[in-house]
């Protein structure tokens, strides 16, 4: 322990995370996950102002806080889409896959938004997001980026490896400062389909 | 929905898929020019179920895909559509056409009523899923039209 010189944090020093100490890798790794890409620049937000003793609170072997989080924390995010087959079933998932940051983090620890948003309500980026420089935070901007062509909540929260409760608040407030536009379906909540939507339907599939 | 992805991939333009559903994963039909079917598949595994009253809100149906391995992990699955009042049917996951049991034989062992189809499938077969919602949607059509005439 003493060799590797870093006495500030010596109760952490596990030993069996070979990032751990490796501060370029923590950075990938904070906004990382398979998905990195999307979150564009990796830098760390101005606004979480991250001190380096808590580096060892986050890492990746904390499968156990990912279930104890306040509802699902973690869960989408262990690997929505790409997890590898024998991920299922298996919650220790989170430590392959995504950001080391918890995933209600990103929305400054709040699960509801303002808005009422349904998992298959439309969003599109508004002309005021796709100004250069219009959105601040990596994640409002990688939504101005997927929401160009218009796409549901779910899509965006699939695409970015979020929770969904995490993409609805994220794209809430990105409504409140007008850079996306919300289309919700007409359907009212707890509305059944018309047997008319639905014959739309059938047809359509049998035209598949 | 034991292993409820109805896997939707070669419905969808969704390529490069080689993956399990772990959280929740969707496929999106465009089956006309204004009209979207959103597929969505979530696990059976009850940790998962907090995301269940999202995704039935405003549904058509469910397809509740049971592996005859597994039969029993689909009893929760049935109930909660029941509860819900969602139409679903019951898919027996056949990999490439060969069925293990005999469909009346699950349909006795889930015991699900005579007016819910069963229906085997093979979730990778684009025209197996594809006969599977037609035979959702049919039957979510033949429910509502007789809710309303009784």
């Amino acid at each position: 322990m003493p060799e590797k010189g870093w006495e500030d944090l010596p109760e952490h020093d596990v030993g069996d995370a070979p990032n751990r100490f490796d501060v370029d890798g923590f950075r990938a790794r904070l906004f990382g996950g398979p998905g990195a890409t999307l979150y564009g620049d990796s830098g760390i937000p101005a606004q979480s102002a991250w001190d380096s003793k808590e580096i060892p609170t986050v890492g990746p072997n904390e499968d156990s806080g990912y279930n104890s989080g306040v509802f699902n924390s973690g869960v989408f995010n262990s690997g929505v889409f790409n997890s590898s087959p024998d991920l299922l079933g298996d919650m220790g998932g989170g430590r392959d896959s995504g950001s080391l940051v918890r995933p209600y983090t990103k929305t400054g620890g709040r699960t509801r938004s303002d808005y009422d948003l349904a998992i298959e309500a439309l969003v599109s980026t508004s002309e005021r997001g796709k100004a250069p420089d219009a959105a601040v935070l990596p994640e409002h901007r990688s939504i101005c980026g997927l929401c160009l062509d218009t796409r549901s909540v779910a899509e965006v929260a699939a695409h970015l490896r979020l929770p969904l409760g995490v993409a609805k608040v994220l794209i809430g407030d990105m409504a409140g400062m007008g850079l996306v536009l919300i289309h919700q379906s007409g359907m009212v909540v707890g509305d059944r389909p018309s047997i008319e939507f639905m014959e739309r339907v059938l047809s359509g599939l049998r035209r598949l | 929905m034991t292993e409820a992805s109805v896997d939707v991939d070669d419905l969808s333009n969704t390529p490069n898929k080689v993956t399990t559903t772990v959280a929740m994963d969707f496929g999106r039909v465009s089956l006309d020019s204004d009209l979207i079917l959103y597929l969505f598949g979530t696990p059976g595994q009850h940790r998962f179920w907090f995301m269940w009253d999202d995704l039935v809100r405003g549904a058509i149906g469910a397809v509740v895909l049971v592996d005859t391995r597994r039969l029993a992990d689909a009893f929760a699955s049935i109930d909660f559509f029941e509860d819900r009042q969602l139409p679903y049917v019951v898919a027996i996951n056949c990999f490439d056409r060969v069925l293990h049991h005999r469909v009346d034989d699950v349909r006795d062992a889930l015991t699900i009523d005579q007016t819910v189809p069963v229906v085997t499938c093979d979730a990778r077969d684009r025209e197996s899923t594809k006969e599977t919602l037609i035979t959702l949607v049919e039957h979510a059509m033949h429910q509502r039209m007789s809710a309303r005439a009784g």
